[in-house]
């Protein structure tokens, strides 16, 4: 009687995750797989009926877009890189206590690229407070309007993440292996070179692939500092929004997207593969001494973070001024910017309404794919490369296949526009992000541990149960680290909103961008600033409150 | 399936249940209720809130909802992809040929021009060119004019030694390599608007030799009209090819801005409104047309620094002259665009600015 019960008991909590799994998989397949499928196979049928043969300059079109934005990601990943790994260097190995340090080098991640973009126009433009400083001492600095300017935000921009990722890596490296490597006579420098990147390579590959996909599929940047260099999500982007150009070339442009970086995907994959190890967080790591080292160190990540924070100077000095000419500091101040925010508030509300729906959907559906990709098997496998999609491709090119599948389904009436309006959005966001919270999840998983689970299970408990009593506990602050990852990126997320964005819908990112195209550069900088506080108001409750309960 | 089962899997049910319940609490104010209007417009951000404000206020119960800064193309392509269901009421703003092309694709409702406008005239003259207001079936009304003009950073031109171009023939002048920007026409109706004015004034071969001289001149294609005012109120570029809407603007604020009337003509940029064909609510659509047109929506309009197609409207916000008449008077030569040329030239002017802002061949 009690075995059957117990038997009972599982299969009931088998379907119960069995059902969240596959509607995880579910959201996955009808937002992420369906959409990109969709645009892959209308450009197969545009090509395989000839029908680009009218086009003119096709070829030579699409390679310059290709090796525009090939080339534009490959700088990024190698510049942020660059300066990434000796930053994390310095921040882990030498400078442990620099907590505010760390705290200043995320602070870029919470504001969308764009906001980078308008700050580095009235940093490094033509009558940018830099370029007039430099054009003082007799240096003229190449033309922001191109690759320069893109390339510029991007790096403002992605550093962080890659410094993120490989800090992360070498948190990994137990102190032992240091120690030994510096005993047997190797100065610090040979140690990292030759004991401590091999070792983290494959975060230094993730660095690489998140920094290069970000910058690749990024749209906000190209379009306000991008002049007349040509990247291929903007030209999918600016061509989609208008009936003017052929209806075709948004589709060949989005699926060319696609399969760009979905080969990106799988190489890197496959490289991190092949040098994958189980790393798990060593609570000590090494402190290398020395006060040339420490000095350097702390020089180079005060020169970061100084460069780091100039576009959020600029943002908060243009937030206060009415006009900000050619000259290096405005004359004139006034708070009148955030005095008229009152009249259109709606946006913030829109985007705290929408972020609040969207991130627990994302993390569920991620903690329950994750679940899957763990247990193993062939679907694991493919959801696992799944899951990076949305990652890879840009949201532009989401939003295009999405609106393409769901877009005739709702003009037909099928879907009632009280669930559509909000609703493809919210759809869109969680799509579009889903892969943070996933990525964060399958490093959790890797540290739950299976005997606890094993033993709950033969002591009688569900499956069910044993999750959440057993397992949930050990996921908690990865949990935590999800929620703020995900919250962030949905509430800053741009490109996929620009195309399904809704009237009454309209977004915070939306509006400050229309505010800055439109030429309102002050209201755009206050609202930014709106978004900034937010943002770092919720990340500092989201650090804050797993603190206290430092048993977890 | 056992009790305890059913109970997880009603638990179950409910977790995804408890998740819905902000979302759907969120329906109410996202349906399309009798009292709740949807508007596309190609009109920048603060315009389009000022108008949102302006016709709740004088419309109470209505909830205006504008989806706005799309530019009329964007519109367009929007309201055809939405065709057999549209989600707007709306088109507002964009050159009168736009609106023509949504009328051909069927995206926009006959009116009764009386119902909307009640007793005024169908057509205005300007610079001696009748320019229609609306159509015979009321598919479109003209509620504003702006001027094509070249606006220009007096500051930045000064600094840069550069003398203030009197005509669009000045801008192919070498020394301004690098000075001039412009806007995509395959994006935005006033870009087109002035392919199509030159097309007028050069005639159609000419226009293509100059505008092979001027793309030398010209430092990037922008991809939003509004930048191309940004970046020369604050000095990035010194000079660009817009209309005087944002200039007027500018000029109020104190900023060093100025604008040039072309020798050659400037031209007229006849903005419009429409009932988008099957909308939710026809008559809210009506309503809006109407306020668009009266007295006080003129007002909001001049307010923001369009003519106003009505005399006798003053803007309570600014001295700018606004008016036809004074601008009549000060603007030495106005060219109305020809609404049939723009629909001849549409594929030819879009192909060949493909290639000049993708760097091809032209």
């Amino acid at each position: 009687m009690a075995v059957g019960r117990r038997l009972l008991r599982r299969s009931a909590a088998w379907d119960a995750i069995a059902v969240l799994q596959a509607l995880g998989g579910l959201l996955l397949v009808a937002f992420v797989l369906l959409p990109l499928a969709t645009v892959l196979a209308d450009a197969f049928g545009v090509v395989a009926t000839g029908g680009t043969a009218d086009l003119t300059d096709f070829t030579s079109y699409f390679r310059t877009l290709t090796l525009n934005s090939l080339g534009l990601a490959t700088s990024v990943t190698a510049v942020c890189l660059a300066l990434g790994v000796p930053l994390a260097f310095f921040t882990e190995r030498v400078l442990p206590r620099a907590g505010l340090l760390r705290t200043l080098l995320t602070l870029p991640l919470l504001s969308p690229p764009f906001v980078s973009a308008f700050a580095t126009i009235l940093l490094l433009g033509r009558v940018g407070v830099i370029t007039q400083l430099a054009a003082l001492a007799g240096v003229r600095l190449p033309d922001l309007y191109g690759f320069y300017g893109v390339h510029v935000t991007h790096v403002l921009h992605l550093l962080p993440l890659a410094y993120l990722t490989v800090a992360g890596g070498l948190r990994t490296v137990p102190k032992a292996i240091e120690e030994s490597a510096l005993s047997l006579g190797g100065s610090p420098w040979q140690v990292v070179a030759r004991v401590v990147l091999p070792y983290v390579r494959p975060y230094l590959f993730m660095a690489a692939l998140l920094t290069f996909l970000v910058s690749f599929g990024d749209v906000g940047a190209p379009l306000i500092v991008g002049g007349n260099f040509l990247v291929l999500p903007a030209e999918a982007f600016t061509r989609f929004l208008s009936f003017a150009v052929d209806r075709r070339m948004p589709l060949l442009l989005s699926s060319w997207i696609v399969i760009v970086s979905m080969a990106l995907l799988f190489l890197v994959r496959a490289l991190m593969r092949r040098t994958e190890v189980a790393h798990t967080h060593t609570p000590e790591t090494l402190t290398y001494g020395g006060t040339a080292l420490r000095c350097a160190g702390a020089a180079f990540c005060a020169a970061v973070v100084t460069v780091l924070m100039l576009p959020f100077a600029a943002i908060l000095i243009v937030s206060l001024t009415p006009y900000w000419g050619a000259t290096l500091l405005p004359r004139i101040y006034t708070t009148d910017h955030y005095a008229q925010l009152w009249r259109s508030i709606t946006p913030l509300g829109n985007s705290l309404f929408l972020a609040s729906i969207a991130t627990p959907l994302a993390l569920i559906s991620a903690l329950f794919l994750t679940r899957l990709v763990h247990r193993g098997g062939r679907a694991a496998v493919a959801f696992d490369y799944a899951s990076l999609l949305p990652f890879g491709t840009s949201g532009v090119v989401l939003a295009i296949g999405i609106s393409r599948v769901y877009g005739p389904l709702e003009a037909a009436g099928l879907m009632a526009s009280a669930v559509m309006a909000p609703g493809l959005l919210v759809a869109v966001l969680v799509s579009r992000r889903v892969s943070y919270p996933i990525r964060v999840f399958n490093a959790a998983w890797t540290r739950v541990d299976r005997r606890l689970e094993e033993c709950s299970l033969t002591l009688g408990a569900s499956v069910a149960r044993t999750f959440v009593r057993i397992v949930l506990p050990q996921l908690w602050p990865a949990i935590v680290a999800a929620l703020l990852i995900t919250f962030v990126q949905i509430f800053k997320e741009l490109g996929a909103s620009l195309i399904v964005q809704r009237p009454g819908w309209q977004t915070l990112p939306i509006q400050i961008y229309q505010y800055a195209v439109d030429g309102q550069l002050g209201r755009a900088g206050a609202v930014s600033m709106v978004m900034l506080a937010v943002v770092g108001v919720l990340t500092f409750a989201a650090q804050w409150r797993p603190r206290r309960g430092t048993h977890s | 399936m056992g009790r305890q089962t059913r109970q997880r899997f009603r638990r179950t049910v409910l977790l995804f249940v408890a998740l819905l319940v902000p979302y759907v609490a969120a329906a109410p104010t996202t349906a399309a209720p009798a009292r709740r209007l949807v508007a596309y417009s190609a009109a920048p951000l603060e315009f389009t809130e000022s108008l949102k404000r302006q016709f709740e206020a004088a419309t109470p119960g209505v909830t205006l909802e504008i989806l706005p800064g799309l530019g009329a193309e964007a519109m367009i392509a929007r309201l055809d992809a939405e065709k057999a269901s549209p989600r707007a009421d709306v088109m507002h703003s964009g050159a009168v040929f736009e609106f023509l092309e949504a009328q051909k694709k069927g995206l926009l409702a006959k009116t009764n021009p009386r119902e909307i406008v009640g007793v005024f005239p169908s057509r205005l003259y300007v610079g001696g060119t009748r320019v229609p207001l609306y159509d015979a079936d009321g598919t479109w009304y003209v509620w504003g004019f702006s001027l094509g003009i070249i606006g220009y950073n007096r500051h930045r031109l000064a600094a840069l030694q550069l003398p203030v171009p009197r005509s669009y023939a000045d801008l192919a002048n070498p020394v301004y390599k690098g000075h001039i920007v412009f806007n995509m026409p395959q994006l935005s109706s006033s870009a087109f608007n002035l392919i199509v004015a030159l097309h007028q004034m050069m005639g159609p071969t000419q226009v293509w030799d100059y505008w092979n001289r001027l793309h030398d001149n010209l430092t990037f294609y922008s991809r939003s009209t509004g930048a191309l005012f940004q970046l020369v109120a604050r000095g990035e570029v010194p000079i660009a090819l817009g209309v005087t809407r944002p200039f007027y603007e500018g000029q109020t604020r104190g900023l060093p801005v100025d604008v040039v009337y072309p020798a050659e003509g400037s031209w007229v940029f006849a903005t419009a409104v429409g009932a988008v064909a099957n909308g939710p609510n026809p008559d809210l659509a009506r309503q809006m047309m109407r306020f668009i047109i009266s007295p006080d929506g003129q007002r909001q309009a001049a307010d923001n620094f369009q003519t106003p197609i009505r005399s006798g409207i003053q803007p309570t916000t600014h001295n700018v002259p606004l008016s036809l008449g004074e601008l009549q008077r000060l603007v030495p030569k106005i060219v109305v665009v020809d609404l049939e040329r723009a629909e001849r030239i549409r594929a030819d002017v879009m192909r060949r600015f493909d290639g000049y802002t993708a760097g091809r061949s032209r």
